[in-house]
């Protein structure tokens, strides 16, 4: 039978979770400003941005138990990366974003954010050349 | 001497002489044959006599990341009751790996001037 390469289940929990969380932000942050409210507003990023984190710190370790992958973190930057800003920019496309959240700045979060990514990606191929088969190599043999 | 000061030296080091030493148990029992992970597991106790121990946990774990990086692989195959179980068997990577593991880390203490120190 052939080795398998497969994502971990694990990380298919993490981008369901972030899908949900994402699309649930976007809706209480819209509401919260239609509403007017500034505080329910901050409180829906703050609360989304700690449930992201506790997602992927809780399904990251899970994923690492599983099968040592190499820098895993930047896969899971990665899809955040995609979940949210796919979520945002899908959410802008419909109309449905309020008057004081409009759509460039999801652009230009997208963009910023694009940046890091980027520098991140750099860190994880020179990182790369102590994985094998995408496995970090220390984490091998116990 | 101090019996008990000898013992945490013993067991300091044991434990980290024994770092490592889990892979080679799982390879050379699967060097042995094909088995499943019960086979496995009573292998490395049996054979180490007791100083190796192995929860089901890190069993499955060090057997699927050798499966993923090649070294073994599976075949489906009857249990002795129940479900099907998964037989695994060393890779030619695998043989390769663990031929070469031992003849460079561990035949050195089969060497006879290494040996009479053991043995003294």
């Amino acid at each position: 039978m052939k080795t398998s390469k497969k994502v971990s289940p694990y990380f298919w929990a993490f981008v369901g979770t972030a899908v949900a969380l994402a699309f649930a932000a976007k809706i209480f942050m819209t509401m919260s400003l239609n509403a007017g409210s500034s505080l329910f507003t901050f409180l829906t990023a703050g609360l989304y941005a700690a449930g992201m984190f506790a997602a992927g710190w809780y399904w990251g370790r899970k994923d690492t138990e599983y099968l040592p992958v190499y820098n895993v973190g930047f896969r899971y930057h990665l899809a955040t990366y995609i979940v949210h800003n796919g979520a945002f920019e899908l959410w802008a496309l419909l109309g449905l974003n309020n008057a004081y959240d409009p759509p460039r700045m999801t652009h230009y979060v997208a963009a910023a954010w694009g940046v890091v990514l980027v520098v991140h990606f750099i860190l994880y191929l020179g990182a790369r050349k102590k994985a094998i088969d995408n496995l970090d190599s220390s984490e091998l043999f116990e | 001497m101090d019996e008990n000061k000898l013992n945490m030296l013993l067991a300091a080091w044991e434990e980290t002489y024994k770092k490592g030493q889990l892979t080679l148990w799982i390879l050379l029992s699967l060097a042995e044959g094909k088995k499943y992970a019960d086979e496995i597991k009573n292998f490395v106790e049996e054979k180490s006599r007791g100083t190796m121990t192995c929860e089901n946990q890190s069993l499955y774990r060090v057997l699927r990341k050798f499966e993923h990086v090649g070294v073994l692989e599976y075949e489906p195959g009857k249990g002795d009751k129940g479900p099907e179980r998964k037989y695994y068997y060393l890779t030619e990577l695998g043989r390769q790996l663990v031929d070469r593991f031992t003849e460079r880390n561990i035949s050195l203490f089969y060497l006879d001037d290494v040996r009479s120190l053991i043995e003294r």
